[in-house]
Protein backbone atom coordinates (compact mmCIF):
# COMPACT_ATOMS: atom_id res chain seq x y z
CA UNK A 1 0.00 0.00 0.00
CA UNK A 2 2.67 2.44 1.14
CA UNK A 3 4.96 1.17 -1.68
CA UNK A 4 2.36 1.49 -4.19
CA UNK A 5 1.31 5.50 -2.92
CA UNK A 6 5.13 6.22 -3.06
CA UNK A 7 5.31 5.50 -6.63
CA UNK A 8 2.53 6.88 -7.66
CA UNK A 9 3.86 10.30 -5.93
CA UNK A 10 6.66 9.73 -7.95
CA UNK A 11 4.47 9.46 -11.38
CA UNK A 12 3.05 12.20 -10.24
CA UNK A 13 5.48 14.74 -10.03
CA UNK A 14 6.90 13.12 -13.05
CA UNK A 15 3.64 13.86 -14.95
CA UNK A 16 3.94 17.68 -13.74
CA UNK A 17 7.12 17.81 -15.07
CA UNK A 18 6.58 16.51 -18.57
CA UNK A 19 2.83 18.09 -19.36
CA UNK A 20 5.12 20.31 -21.44
CA UNK A 21 6.90 17.46 -23.14
CA UNK A 22 4.16 15.35 -24.21
CA UNK A 23 1.47 17.70 -25.49
CA UNK A 24 -0.85 14.43 -26.76
CA UNK A 25 -1.50 13.06 -23.02
CA UNK A 26 -2.62 15.05 -20.18
CA UNK A 27 -2.91 12.60 -17.03
CA UNK A 28 -4.61 14.43 -13.96
CA UNK A 29 -4.88 12.70 -10.08
CA UNK A 30 -8.00 12.83 -8.48
CA UNK A 31 -7.66 15.79 -5.88
CA UNK A 32 -8.91 13.12 -3.20
CA UNK A 33 -7.45 9.61 -4.06
CA UNK A 34 -3.88 9.38 -5.93
CA UNK A 35 -5.23 5.13 -6.67
CA UNK A 36 -7.80 7.30 -9.04
CA UNK A 37 -6.84 9.01 -11.72
CA UNK A 38 -8.19 10.40 -15.32
CA UNK A 39 -6.31 11.41 -19.16
CA UNK A 40 -6.94 12.96 -21.70
CA UNK A 41 -5.41 11.78 -25.25
CA UNK A 42 -6.10 13.27 -28.07
CA UNK A 43 -6.56 11.06 -30.83
CA UNK A 44 -3.21 10.05 -33.38
CA UNK A 45 -2.95 11.97 -36.52
CA UNK A 46 -4.04 10.46 -39.54
CA UNK A 47 -6.78 8.16 -38.24
CA UNK A 48 -10.44 8.55 -37.79
CA UNK A 49 -9.29 9.32 -34.63
CA UNK A 50 -7.67 12.80 -34.96
CA UNK A 51 -9.20 16.24 -33.67
CA UNK A 52 -10.94 14.52 -31.07
CA UNK A 53 -9.59 14.08 -27.48
CA UNK A 54 -10.78 11.21 -25.56
CA UNK A 55 -11.11 10.72 -21.53
CA UNK A 56 -9.80 7.64 -19.67
CA UNK A 57 -10.36 6.70 -16.57
CA UNK A 58 -7.83 5.15 -14.23
CA UNK A 59 -8.12 3.26 -11.30
CA UNK A 60 -5.23 1.64 -10.14
CA UNK A 61 -4.91 -1.80 -7.63
CA UNK A 62 -3.37 -1.86 -4.20
CA UNK A 63 -0.59 -3.53 -5.45
CA UNK A 64 0.69 -1.72 -8.14
CA UNK A 65 2.67 -1.27 -10.13
CA UNK A 66 3.15 -5.25 -9.53
CA UNK A 67 -0.34 -5.69 -11.01
CA UNK A 68 -1.81 -3.53 -14.23
CA UNK A 69 -3.97 -0.56 -13.45
CA UNK A 70 -7.71 -1.07 -14.76
CA UNK A 71 -8.13 1.41 -17.82
CA UNK A 72 -11.13 2.52 -19.79
CA UNK A 73 -12.69 5.19 -21.98
CA UNK A 74 -15.02 7.67 -20.40
CA UNK A 75 -15.50 8.94 -23.71
CA UNK A 76 -17.44 6.49 -26.55
CA UNK A 77 -14.65 5.31 -28.89
CA UNK A 78 -16.02 3.30 -32.18
CA UNK A 79 -12.60 0.68 -32.28
CA UNK A 80 -12.22 -3.05 -32.58
CA UNK A 81 -10.67 -3.13 -29.38
CA UNK A 82 -12.68 -1.13 -27.31
CA UNK A 83 -15.42 -2.25 -25.95
CA UNK A 84 -18.85 0.25 -27.41
CA UNK A 85 -20.71 0.70 -23.95
CA UNK A 86 -18.13 -0.35 -21.04
CA UNK A 87 -15.01 1.64 -22.69
CA UNK A 88 -13.11 -1.71 -21.76
CA UNK A 89 -9.76 -1.68 -23.60
CA UNK A 90 -8.31 -5.23 -24.94
CA UNK A 91 -4.25 -4.33 -24.54
CA UNK A 92 -2.03 -7.27 -23.63
CA UNK A 93 0.15 -4.90 -21.71
CA UNK A 94 -2.65 -4.27 -19.46
CA UNK A 95 -3.29 -7.76 -19.02
CA UNK A 96 -1.12 -10.60 -18.55
CA UNK A 97 2.17 -8.74 -20.67
CA UNK A 98 1.87 -6.07 -17.84
CA UNK A 99 5.52 -4.98 -16.48
CA UNK A 100 6.01 -3.24 -13.63
CA UNK A 101 7.92 -1.07 -15.69
CA UNK A 102 5.49 0.62 -17.39
CA UNK A 103 3.95 4.33 -15.64
CA UNK A 104 0.56 5.56 -16.68
CA UNK A 105 2.12 8.11 -18.63
CA UNK A 106 3.20 5.11 -20.67
CA UNK A 107 0.13 3.07 -20.70
CA UNK A 108 -1.24 6.45 -22.40
CA UNK A 109 1.33 6.18 -24.72
CA UNK A 110 0.19 2.62 -25.60
CA UNK A 111 -3.23 3.55 -25.76
CA UNK A 112 -2.61 6.24 -28.42
CA UNK A 113 -0.72 3.61 -30.30
CA UNK A 114 -3.38 1.10 -30.10
CA UNK A 115 -5.67 3.49 -31.88
CA UNK A 116 -3.68 4.24 -34.90
CA UNK A 117 -3.15 0.37 -35.07
CA UNK A 118 -6.49 -1.11 -33.97
CA UNK A 119 -5.72 -5.13 -33.73
CA UNK A 120 -8.88 -6.67 -35.43
CA UNK A 121 -8.53 -10.18 -34.32
CA UNK A 122 -9.09 -9.86 -31.01
CA UNK A 123 -12.05 -7.48 -30.99
CA UNK A 124 -13.95 -6.19 -28.13
CA UNK A 125 -16.29 -4.52 -30.82
CA UNK A 126 -17.50 -6.58 -32.73
CA UNK A 127 -19.28 -4.36 -35.52
CA UNK A 128 -15.73 -2.68 -36.05
CA UNK A 129 -13.88 -5.76 -35.93
CA UNK A 130 -15.47 -7.44 -38.80
CA UNK A 131 -16.04 -3.94 -40.68
CA UNK A 132 -11.84 -4.25 -41.07
CA UNK A 133 -11.51 -8.06 -40.86
CA UNK A 134 -14.19 -7.83 -44.29
CA UNK A 135 -11.68 -5.03 -45.49
CA UNK A 136 -14.17 -2.28 -45.47
CA UNK A 137 -11.63 0.25 -44.33
CA UNK A 138 -13.95 2.86 -45.59
CA UNK A 139 -16.95 1.77 -43.77
CA UNK A 140 -14.74 1.49 -40.57
CA UNK A 141 -13.25 5.15 -40.88
CA UNK A 142 -16.22 6.93 -41.51
CA UNK A 143 -18.08 4.72 -38.25
CA UNK A 144 -15.21 5.94 -36.35
CA UNK A 145 -15.06 9.76 -37.36
CA UNK A 146 -18.69 9.92 -36.88
CA UNK A 147 -18.47 8.71 -33.56
CA UNK A 148 -15.08 10.76 -33.01
CA UNK A 149 -16.99 14.04 -34.05
CA UNK A 150 -20.05 13.12 -32.03
CA UNK A 151 -18.46 12.16 -28.30
CA UNK A 152 -14.77 13.54 -28.53
CA UNK A 153 -14.79 16.59 -30.17
CA UNK A 154 -16.14 20.01 -28.65
CA UNK A 155 -19.63 20.65 -29.70
CA UNK A 156 -19.37 23.91 -31.92
CA UNK A 157 -21.95 26.88 -31.24
CA UNK B 1 8.12 23.45 -8.01
CA UNK B 2 10.80 23.87 -10.77
CA UNK B 3 10.94 21.15 -13.08
CA UNK B 4 14.60 21.72 -12.51
CA UNK B 5 14.19 20.81 -8.94
CA UNK B 6 12.82 17.93 -9.14
CA UNK B 7 15.21 16.58 -11.25
CA UNK B 8 18.19 17.63 -8.76
CA UNK B 9 15.80 16.24 -5.99
CA UNK B 10 15.22 12.79 -8.12
CA UNK B 11 18.49 11.67 -9.10
CA UNK B 12 20.92 12.85 -6.66
CA UNK B 13 20.10 10.63 -4.23
CA UNK B 14 22.02 7.73 -5.90
CA UNK B 15 23.45 9.57 -9.19
CA UNK B 16 21.76 7.11 -11.08
CA UNK B 17 18.53 5.90 -12.78
CA UNK B 18 16.36 5.54 -10.33
CA UNK B 19 14.41 1.50 -10.15
CA UNK B 20 11.97 1.24 -12.53
CA UNK B 21 9.53 -0.73 -10.43
CA UNK B 22 9.39 1.58 -7.71
CA UNK B 23 10.87 4.56 -9.49
CA UNK B 24 12.74 5.57 -6.23
CA UNK B 25 16.42 5.69 -5.55
CA UNK B 26 18.02 2.17 -5.80
CA UNK B 27 17.98 0.27 -2.54
CA UNK B 28 20.28 -2.81 -2.34
CA UNK B 29 21.39 -2.75 -6.22
CA UNK B 30 21.21 -5.66 -7.94
CA UNK B 31 20.91 -6.69 -11.42
CA UNK B 32 19.35 -9.89 -13.43
CA UNK B 33 21.92 -12.37 -14.59
CA UNK B 34 21.72 -11.95 -18.08
CA UNK B 35 20.44 -8.78 -19.44
CA UNK B 36 22.23 -6.49 -16.12
CA UNK B 37 19.27 -4.26 -15.76
CA UNK B 38 19.37 -2.82 -12.21
CA UNK B 39 16.92 -3.15 -9.53
CA UNK B 40 15.95 -2.88 -5.82
CA UNK B 41 16.52 -6.44 -4.29
CA UNK B 42 12.89 -5.99 -3.13
CA UNK B 43 11.30 -4.44 -5.98
CA UNK B 44 12.58 -7.30 -7.65
CA UNK B 45 12.47 -10.21 -5.93
CA UNK B 46 8.73 -9.13 -5.52
CA UNK B 47 7.72 -8.91 -9.14
CA UNK B 48 9.54 -12.43 -9.67
CA UNK B 49 7.05 -13.59 -6.51
CA UNK B 50 3.88 -11.87 -8.24
CA UNK B 51 4.79 -13.81 -11.78
CA UNK B 52 5.42 -17.46 -10.23
CA UNK B 53 2.02 -17.19 -8.41
CA UNK B 54 0.39 -16.65 -11.83
CA UNK B 55 1.64 -19.86 -13.02
CA UNK B 56 1.30 -23.61 -11.37
CA UNK B 57 4.72 -24.63 -12.34
CA UNK B 58 7.73 -23.49 -11.01
CA UNK B 59 8.94 -21.25 -12.92
CA UNK B 60 13.11 -21.12 -13.56
CA UNK B 61 13.42 -17.93 -15.68
CA UNK B 62 11.94 -14.55 -15.37
CA UNK B 63 11.26 -11.84 -17.93
CA UNK B 64 13.20 -8.86 -17.45
CA UNK B 65 10.58 -5.72 -16.63
CA UNK B 66 12.94 -3.88 -19.01
CA UNK B 67 13.59 -5.72 -22.04
CA UNK B 68 11.81 -9.31 -21.34
CA UNK B 69 15.05 -11.27 -21.73
CA UNK B 70 14.96 -14.77 -19.89
CA UNK B 71 17.12 -14.46 -16.53
CA UNK B 72 17.36 -17.31 -14.04
CA UNK B 73 18.87 -15.11 -11.16
CA UNK B 74 19.03 -11.81 -9.10
CA UNK B 75 22.69 -10.90 -8.69
CA UNK B 76 22.85 -9.10 -5.26
CA UNK B 77 25.05 -8.25 -2.40
CA UNK B 78 28.01 -7.50 -4.79
CA UNK B 79 30.91 -5.62 -2.58
CA UNK B 80 33.54 -6.02 -5.27
CA UNK B 81 34.87 -9.25 -4.38
CA UNK B 82 32.14 -11.49 -3.76
CA UNK B 83 28.22 -11.48 -4.56
CA UNK B 84 24.97 -13.71 -3.80
CA UNK B 85 22.56 -15.18 -6.21
CA UNK B 86 19.27 -15.77 -5.62
CA UNK B 87 17.60 -17.99 -8.14
CA UNK B 88 13.80 -17.64 -9.61
CA UNK B 89 13.41 -21.55 -8.56
CA UNK B 90 14.75 -21.71 -4.84
CA UNK B 91 15.33 -25.52 -5.36
CA UNK B 92 18.15 -24.33 -8.00
CA UNK B 93 21.37 -24.14 -5.06
CA UNK B 94 24.11 -23.95 -7.55
CA UNK B 95 23.72 -27.91 -7.38
CA UNK B 96 25.82 -27.89 -4.15
CA UNK B 97 25.06 -27.87 -0.59
CA UNK B 98 28.23 -27.78 1.98
CA UNK B 99 29.19 -31.28 3.38
CA UNK B 100 30.05 -31.34 7.17
CA UNK B 101 33.63 -31.27 6.21
CA UNK B 102 33.83 -28.65 3.95
CA UNK B 103 31.79 -26.29 6.84
CA UNK B 104 34.08 -27.24 9.40
CA UNK B 105 36.94 -25.52 6.66
CA UNK B 106 34.80 -22.86 6.00
CA UNK B 107 34.07 -22.53 9.49
CA UNK B 108 38.23 -22.76 9.74
CA UNK B 109 38.16 -19.24 7.83
CA UNK B 110 36.45 -17.26 10.80
CA UNK B 111 38.75 -17.70 13.11
CA UNK B 112 42.03 -15.72 13.61
CA UNK B 113 44.62 -16.42 11.75
CA UNK B 114 47.73 -18.68 13.53
CA UNK B 115 45.71 -20.68 15.78
CA UNK B 116 47.96 -23.56 15.41
CA UNK B 117 51.07 -21.47 15.18
CA UNK B 118 52.72 -23.41 17.57
CA UNK B 119 51.43 -26.55 16.62
CA UNK B 120 53.45 -27.07 13.32
CA UNK B 121 56.72 -25.38 12.67
CA UNK B 122 56.16 -22.90 9.56
CA UNK B 123 59.82 -21.33 9.92
CA UNK B 124 61.33 -24.99 9.94
CA UNK B 125 59.52 -26.03 6.63
CA UNK B 126 60.79 -23.31 4.68
CA UNK B 127 64.52 -23.64 6.28
CA UNK B 128 64.56 -27.24 5.50
CA UNK B 129 63.04 -26.72 1.92
CA UNK B 130 60.55 -29.10 2.70
CA UNK B 131 58.46 -27.44 0.01
CA UNK B 132 60.51 -28.96 -2.98
CA UNK B 133 59.36 -32.40 -1.69
CA UNK B 134 56.13 -33.70 -3.20
CA UNK B 135 53.42 -33.55 -0.98
CA UNK B 136 51.08 -36.74 -2.05
CA UNK B 137 47.82 -35.53 0.53
CA UNK B 138 48.11 -32.21 -1.49
CA UNK B 139 45.57 -32.38 -3.97
CA UNK B 140 42.54 -33.84 -1.87
CA UNK B 141 43.28 -31.31 0.99
CA UNK B 142 43.52 -28.81 -1.75
CA UNK B 143 40.13 -29.77 -3.74
CA UNK B 144 38.19 -29.85 -0.11
CA UNK B 145 39.22 -26.34 0.81
CA UNK B 146 38.13 -24.69 -3.05
CA UNK B 147 34.87 -26.90 -2.40
CA UNK B 148 34.24 -25.28 0.54
CA UNK B 149 35.65 -21.39 -0.07
CA UNK B 150 33.95 -21.71 -3.90
CA UNK B 151 30.84 -23.09 -2.82
CA UNK B 152 31.04 -25.80 -5.85
CA UNK B 153 31.40 -29.28 -6.53
CA UNK B 154 33.48 -29.11 -9.57
CA UNK B 155 36.69 -27.53 -8.53
CA UNK B 156 39.45 -29.21 -11.21
CA UNK B 157 40.03 -26.46 -13.09
CA UNK B 158 40.77 -24.08 -10.30
CA UNK B 159 43.09 -27.18 -8.61
CA UNK B 160 45.19 -28.13 -11.45
CA UNK B 161 45.65 -24.40 -12.10
CA UNK B 162 46.81 -24.41 -8.91
CA UNK B 163 48.74 -27.31 -8.31
CA UNK B 164 50.23 -26.12 -11.35
CA UNK B 165 51.56 -23.14 -10.13
CA UNK B 166 53.04 -24.88 -6.94
CA UNK B 167 54.60 -26.86 -8.89
CA UNK B 168 56.45 -24.74 -11.82
CA UNK B 169 57.31 -22.71 -8.77
CA UNK B 170 59.08 -25.33 -6.89
CA UNK B 171 60.94 -26.54 -10.28
CA UNK B 172 62.31 -23.30 -10.89
CA UNK B 173 63.63 -22.80 -7.55
CA UNK B 174 65.13 -25.64 -7.48
CA UNK B 175 66.81 -25.13 -10.35
CA UNK B 176 68.15 -21.10 -9.34
CA UNK B 177 68.62 -22.87 -5.68
CA UNK B 178 71.60 -24.75 -7.28
CA UNK B 179 73.44 -21.46 -8.80
CA UNK B 180 72.33 -19.01 -5.81
CA UNK B 181 71.17 -19.13 -2.16
CA UNK B 182 68.76 -17.31 -1.50
CA UNK B 183 67.12 -16.66 2.19
CA UNK B 184 64.15 -18.57 3.40
CA UNK B 185 62.33 -15.27 3.65
CA UNK B 186 62.18 -14.15 0.48
CA UNK B 187 61.61 -18.03 -0.57
CA UNK B 188 58.38 -17.90 1.53
CA UNK B 189 57.24 -14.46 0.32
CA UNK B 190 57.94 -15.20 -3.56
CA UNK B 191 55.16 -18.64 -2.58
CA UNK B 192 52.84 -16.49 -1.00
CA UNK B 193 52.90 -13.59 -3.81
CA UNK B 194 53.10 -16.15 -6.65
CA UNK B 195 50.03 -18.83 -5.23
CA UNK B 196 48.00 -15.50 -4.22
CA UNK B 197 48.25 -14.31 -7.56
CA UNK B 198 47.10 -17.54 -9.17
CA UNK B 199 44.38 -18.20 -6.57
CA UNK B 200 43.08 -14.33 -6.26
CA UNK B 201 40.34 -14.57 -9.42
CA UNK B 202 39.00 -17.45 -8.09
CA UNK B 203 38.77 -16.81 -4.14
CA UNK B 204 38.96 -13.20 -4.10
CA UNK B 205 38.48 -11.45 -0.44
CA UNK B 206 39.42 -14.77 0.71
CA UNK B 207 42.60 -15.04 -0.94
CA UNK B 208 45.35 -14.37 1.33
CA UNK B 209 43.95 -16.40 4.16
CA UNK B 210 43.60 -19.52 1.70
CA UNK B 211 47.52 -18.89 1.15
CA UNK B 212 48.13 -18.80 5.06
CA UNK B 213 46.43 -22.25 5.27
CA UNK B 214 48.16 -23.53 2.46
CA UNK B 215 51.08 -22.44 4.09
CA UNK B 216 50.13 -24.27 7.17
CA UNK B 217 48.89 -27.59 5.90
CA UNK B 218 52.08 -27.80 3.68
CA UNK B 219 54.28 -27.10 6.87
CA UNK B 220 52.20 -29.85 8.94
CA UNK B 221 53.53 -32.75 6.51
CA UNK B 222 50.80 -34.35 7.65
CA UNK B 223 48.18 -36.13 5.90
CA UNK B 224 44.22 -34.64 5.67
CA UNK B 225 42.93 -36.32 8.07
CA UNK B 226 45.28 -36.18 10.54
CA UNK B 227 45.67 -31.99 9.85
CA UNK B 228 41.83 -32.10 10.60
CA UNK B 229 42.38 -33.95 13.65
CA UNK B 230 45.01 -31.41 15.11
CA UNK B 231 42.71 -28.34 13.85
CA UNK B 232 39.64 -29.49 15.38
CA UNK B 233 40.86 -30.40 18.51
CA UNK B 234 42.66 -26.74 18.72
CA UNK B 235 38.86 -25.45 17.31
CA UNK B 236 37.62 -27.30 20.61
CA UNK B 237 39.56 -25.70 22.87
CA UNK B 238 39.29 -22.45 21.98
CA UNK B 239 36.79 -20.90 23.09
CA UNK B 240 33.70 -22.06 21.92
CA UNK B 241 31.71 -18.54 21.37
CA UNK B 242 34.37 -17.77 18.82
CA UNK B 243 33.12 -20.84 16.95
CA UNK B 244 29.40 -20.26 17.44
CA UNK B 245 29.57 -16.98 16.17
CA UNK B 246 31.18 -18.20 13.07
CA UNK B 247 28.57 -21.05 12.96
CA UNK B 248 26.17 -18.20 12.80
CA UNK B 249 27.99 -16.48 9.98
CA UNK B 250 28.02 -19.33 7.81
CA UNK B 251 24.55 -20.45 8.44
CA UNK B 252 24.10 -16.95 7.98
CA UNK B 253 25.65 -17.09 4.59
CA UNK B 254 23.67 -20.10 3.85
CA UNK B 255 20.55 -19.12 4.31
CA UNK B 256 21.20 -16.00 1.77
CA UNK B 257 22.31 -18.03 -0.58
CA UNK B 258 19.47 -20.47 -0.84
CA UNK B 259 16.32 -19.49 1.12
CA UNK B 260 13.87 -22.55 0.98
CA UNK B 261 10.53 -21.01 2.11
CA UNK B 262 8.29 -21.60 -0.05
CA UNK B 263 7.30 -18.42 -2.32
CA UNK B 264 4.06 -18.44 -1.09
CA UNK B 265 4.89 -18.16 2.18
CA UNK B 266 7.00 -15.35 2.03
CA UNK B 267 3.92 -13.48 0.46
CA UNK B 268 1.62 -14.15 3.32
CA UNK B 269 4.56 -12.75 5.70
CA UNK B 270 5.08 -9.64 3.76
CA UNK B 271 1.33 -8.79 3.32
CA UNK B 272 0.91 -9.34 7.23
CA UNK B 273 3.67 -7.14 7.59
CA UNK B 274 2.56 -4.36 5.60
Amino acid sequence: MQQSRARLFKEYKEVQREKVADPDIQLVCDDSNIFKWTALIKGPSETPYEGGVFQLAFAVPEPYPLQPPQVRFLTKIFHPNVHFKTGEICLDILKNAWSPAWTLQSVCRAIIALMAHPEADSPLNCDSGNLLRSGDVRGFNSMARMYTRLAAMPKKG
Amino acid sequence: MSAKEIAVGSSSINGGDPCPICLGPILQESYLDTCFHKFCFRCIKQWIKVVSSKVTKQLSSVKCPLCKTDNISIIHNFDGHSFDRHYVDPNTTDGFVLTKEQRYRLQCYYTESGLLADVFDVSRFWKLKNLLQPNKWLESWLRRELQALMQEEDVDIVLHHLAGVLDSFCKRTEQRHKQETRSTETFQEQFKSVMAEAARPFLTARTDRFVDELELFLASGINRDAYDAVYKQRLDKNNSREISVANEAIEEEEENRRTRVPPSLLLLFEEDSD
